[in-house]
């Protein structure tokens, strides 16, 4: 009887010890978890649709293909619609932003002032589209755990700018990986929030394949949506090159 | 014009023969080759040797899109159509995985208006509707031929030089097509050869051109803005001038006749070349380069005037003078130059920088003037040598330009440039400054572009602002209503004084609708 129950005892904590160490992990871990999530690749190719729907209701698409190695480089290039098939963005680490039009024939680059406006017509800012971690901005505080999710505020650690206050972003706390983030304008105000859907396993990484993104100032939202996607296919740094932007 | 066409359609096709004809070269032995043949260019591509790669290559594909777009523009001054330009551009590529990539650019175009001059001309659709068909480029690219690390691109193409914003002073490779002046930067392609050779951060670039090819110039209407203006004298009085007549002899204008000598088709007379070496340094960049050619627009190097006295008025004792006609032919051909250019782009605390200087060394023109004269009623009739000048004076001098853009968080672009000058101004002396401001304002979602403080300032003479100086203002406001989809409505305005070369063409202000829809 007494091995039973020492026995029943050990499945217990053996089956609960991942709830345990969950609840138990601050808000650094969980934080460095989601970065895990978002990061852990060391490479991505994506072909992604992106949706705009205006305040009406009214939506345009295009496409685009998406390089990225590390979180740091970064080469985009628009497949649609038709005034902007063939324009290519390059990011490199540093603020070194190259952008490619056809119709010049020639790179060009573009100053780091660019960042102050919204990502090709989007509802993402330059700023959301960083591959940067979120440890490494921001300093993050668990507020609750809100049914499945972790509920953590993020707020920005000195010596970093940004266009916001604050996030508060929602992780699963099956896998830390970040389902909701809202973010707060300078004012405090709820400014734009960033939702993922349809989070699969692809490979060994998770992914959100629908990500939407709602600007409350302007009542317009931006649906980007993963078409197709690899990881670690070992892309070389000459990949990333203004050679691969004019081809 | 059939055998351009017919030159475009076999450019197309014969990739699409070379993608039908993939598997069979997959099979042939890695040292074989296939020839490609592109507008009469022939490159000989090595084959792949590891068939592994092969199958790592990105997917054969063609993609056709392309663009209409209408311009209409009324000048403002008589309330008359001065331009329609109906234009339909067609792009088409072909890519073979990684490898290889053609691409042609054409455009169909209605641009001149109908040329009726007698009722015969009615029967010939081409002369009430003429159209152009331009082979804008047509090119074949090789990536990493010999070497992983040289790409070659041959055929007709554009090599497009220089970080400024349409004003580029070391952009010397292709002339200028200045046809749309107020489309600038816009350059004729050139049939060419372009090799890139890429070394981490260092580019490699050689261009070679066999056959010089002329600018494109603008309009009549806008000669007295890039033509220095040469005006024949009222009265010669200088016995030296014309010989045997010491009296004062009133000249009016006859017959003004020129002649182009363009350079001779060989290899010592026509080819242009052009090298460089390009750094990029984190988020800057830089380049030196150096351009062999001939300058594309044409200089003035010989006159004869044939000076014919029409009336002798003679009023005993005391006055004698004459009337007469000159007949000016003119010759002009395009002089040898040779340019260092330097150029860079970054960004400094978030605001864009852009600069480019050109050191033209050209070649020494002497201006040879020569003169007839002849005067039936005196039996006189000689020729005279005038004293040679100075066509172009052969010393260096230099074009440069400096600019910075910023983007606003609400969304305006700020660009402005300076400009020490402009493509036509040759030597140190005629180099006029230029102001461009640039200020776009993106309005729901991109969907409205307000462009209302596009400004340019051309300063002739500092010591003389306020009498020499010209000022251009361009407003354009843009809508998309759809995706692809663009009306501009907008304004070209210019005022200026004195021999401004922009100044004296006060008078082509113009406002114009264009609609572009791309596909």
């Amino acid at each position: 009887m007494k091995r039973f129950i020492f026995i029943s005892a050990c499945l217990v904590v053996l089956f609960c010890l991942p709830y345990i160490s969950a609840a138990q992990m601050t808000a650094a871990q969980i934080l460095t978890k989601v970065d895990a999530n978002l990061n852990s690749a060391k490479d991505q190719t994506l072909m992604t649709t992106i949706t705009l729907i205006d305040k009406a209701g009214k939506t345009s698409a295009r496409t685009m293909s998406l390089i990225q190695k590390g979180s740091d480089k970064r080469l985009v290039k628009f497949l649609s619609p038709a005034d902007q098939k063939g324009i290519a963005f390059l990011s490199l680490p540093n603020d070194n932003l190259t952008v490619y039009l056809p119709a010049f024939g020639k790179t060009r680059k573009i100053a780091s002032s660019v960042k102050n406006t919204k990502f090709a017509g989007t509802d993402f800012s330059y700023e959301d589209m960083e591959a940067k971690k979120y440890s490494s901005k921001w300093t993050p505080k668990l507020l609750r755990t809100d049914g499945s999710n972790y509920v953590l505020e993020l707020s920005l650690k000195s010596g970093m700018t940004s266009d916001y206050s604050k996030l508060i972003m929602f992780a699963r706390t099956s896998d830390c990986y970040p389902v909701k983030i809202e973010h707060y304008d300078k004012g405090g105000k709820l400014y734009k929030t960033i939702t993922a859907s349809k989070i699969e396993k692809v490979g060994n990484y998770l992914i959100g394949k629908e990500t939407v993104m709602a600007d409350h100032k302007t009542g317009t939202k931006t649906k980007m949506s993963i078409t197709s996607a690899k990881f670690d296919q070992g892309l070389t740094d000459d990949k990333f090159t203004e050679r691969e932007m004019i081809k | 014009m059939k055998i351009r066409i017919f030159g475009f359609l076999v450019s197309l096709i014969l990739p699409l023969l070379l993608v039908a004809q993939t598997d069979t070269v997959m099979t042939i032995g890695p040292n074989d080759s296939i020839v490609i043949v592109v507008d009469s260019l022939v490159v000989i591509e090595e084959l792949v040797t590891e068939g592994e790669a092969v199958h790592e290559e990105k997917p054969v594909s063609l993609e056709w899109n392309g663009y209409l777009m209408t311009d209409d523009r009324i000048r403002i001054d008589g309330l008359k159509l001065n331009w329609q330009e109906y234009r339909f551009d067609l792009r088409s590529q072909l890519r073979l995985g990684d490898r290889a990539r053609f691409y042609g650019e054409l455009w169909v175009r209605g641009i001149r208006f109908p040329g009726i001059s007698s009722a015969s001309d009615l029967s010939f659709t081409n002369k009430i509707l003429p159209i152009d068909i331009d082979i804008r480029e047509l090119y074949a690219d090789i990536y990493g031929l010999f070497t992983k690390n040289l790409d070659v691109r041959i055929g007709r193409q554009r090599i497009a030089w220089g970080t400024g914003d349409r004003f580029n002073p070391t952009d010397n490779l292709n002339p200028y097509d200045l046809e749309d002046i107020w489309d600038f930067g816009r350059h004729l392609p050139s049939n060419a050869l372009q090799l890139n050779y890429y070394a981490g951060n260092w580019t490699f670039t050689a261009a070679g051109i066999l056959q010089f090819t002329p600018s494109v110039l603008p309009g009549s209407d806008w000669t007295p803005a890039f033509m220095p203006q040469a005006e024949l004298p009222e009265v010669i009085v200088d016995s030296t001038t014309v010989p045997g007549l010491s009296i004062p002899v009133y000249i009016s204008p006859g017959i003004l006749s020129d002649s182009i000598v363009l350079p001779q088709r060989s290899l010592k007379h026509s080819p242009s070349f052009g090298l460089k070496v390009k750094r990029s340094l984190g988020a800057w960049e830089m380049s030196l380069s150096y351009v062999y050619n001939r300058d594309p627009l044409p200089l003035l190097y010989r006159t004869h005037t044939r000076l014919t006295v029409d009336t002798l008025v003679i009023s005993l004792p005391d006055v004698i003078y004459a009337n007469a006609t000159a007949d000016v032919t003119a010759w002009l051909r395009y002089p040898v130059q040779k340019i260092l250019g330097f150029d860079f782009a970054g960004s400094l605390w978030g605001v864009g920088l852009r600069g480019e200087a050109a050191c033209i060394f050209p070649e020494k023109v002497m201006l040879d003037q020569t003169l007839h004269y002849d005067a039936p009623m005196l039996m006189l009739s000689r020729d005279s040598v005038l004293a040679d000048s100075v066509a172009l004076d052969g010393k260096p001098y230099v074009k440069f330009l400096l600019g910075i853009d910023y983007t606003f968080k609400n969304n305006i672009y700020l660009n402005f440039q300076y400009l020490h000058g402009f493509l036509h101004e040759r030597g140190s002396r005629e180099l006029n400054d230029y102001f461009m401001l640039g200020l776009d304002w993106s309005l729901l979602n991109s969907k409205l572009k307000l462009s209302l403080l596009n400004t340019g300032l051309q300063v002739g003479d500092w010591k003389d602002f306020a009498g020499n100086y010209a000022v251009m203002y361009m407003p354009e406001l843009a809508w998309k209503p759809v995706d692809n989809a663009e009306v501009t409505l907008g304004a070209h305005i210019i005022d200026g004084k004195g021999a401004s070369g922009f100044g004296r063409v006060h008078k082509n202000d113009d406002v114009f609708v264009r609609f572009r829809f791309n596909f």
